[in-house]
């Protein structure tokens, strides 16, 4: 069924930080950010983190760049994801997943996530969560909709905005 | 970037690596539609992160 192929290209990835000269063009597109009604904490977390990663930069830009509004919630997605992802500040070691343990846990996952959508629907649903954690709709709906693991930093943020106790954001499958 | 192609072969799944004293798998993905320049995006924070030992490592291939 699958086949390997070949390399295609070797990526490269630059070390260097964002150029000075782009820090006007990000500037620039944080405000239409904001006229877009994106959360300020989210434009703000963006413009930190794109400063110093050159991927972020590149997501930002992108989403400057998009007319299609759901190829830009996508933008917006990914862009809370790389925030959450660099909030990390070290390495972490975590457990192997075995390949045939794979579904399983995907289905622990999705009760999982089902479960606390509906305290979130309980509590003004995800309008009301973004406004309160910050953390755009269109993150909250890929978090919800998706089957991959949970971030801790984003049940923290729900649980704290909900006033969740911890067994509510409780799962094994965090990361 | 590898890739491997899925079923009848018009399904391709993208596998990005980053080669330093050791390769590191990182967030694979199906290319469908306009995906591309967004996972790209997101595979070079990856690498920094990488880079600065900031990552999360789920296994090792031996």
């Amino acid at each position: 069924m699958s086949t390997h192929k070949k390399i295609i290209k070797s990526t490269s990835v630059d070390d260097t930080k964002t150029p000075v000269e782009s820090s006007f063009d990000l500037y620039r597109i944080a405000v239409s950010m904001g006229k877009a009604g994106l959360p300020k904490k989210f434009i703000d977390q963006a413009v930190q983190t794109a400063l110093a990663f050159e991927g972020v930069l590149d997501l930002v830009k992108l989403w400057d760049g998009e007319k299609d509004s759901s190829e830009r919630k996508e933008i917006v997605a990914d862009i809370q994801d790389m925030i959450d992802e660099c909030a990390q500040a070290e390495k972490v070691v975590a457990p192997y997943i075995r390949f045939n343990d794979l579904d399983q846990i995907a289905a622990d996952i999705r009760k999982f996530k089902d479960s606390l959508r509906l305290i979130v629907e309980d509590h003004g649903g995800l309008t009301d969560l973004s406004k309160k954690t910050g953390i755009p709709v269109q993150s909250l709906s890929r978090f919800f909709n998706s089957g991959s693991m949970p971030r801790r930093l984003t049940l923290l943020k729900i649980a704290e905005a909900l006033k969740l106790d911890a067994v509510q954001v409780a799962t094994e499958w965090s990361r | 970037m590898k890739w491997d192609s899925l079923g009848s072969g018009k399904t391709e799944m993208r596998l990005p690596i980053l080669l330093q004293v050791d390769a590191f798998l990182s967030e694979a993905y199906i290319k469908t539609g306009r995906v591309e320049p967004r996972k790209l995006a997101r595979f070079k924070v990856f690498a920094e992160l990488i880079r600065q030992g900031r990552h999360t490592e789920r296994g090792r291939l031996k």
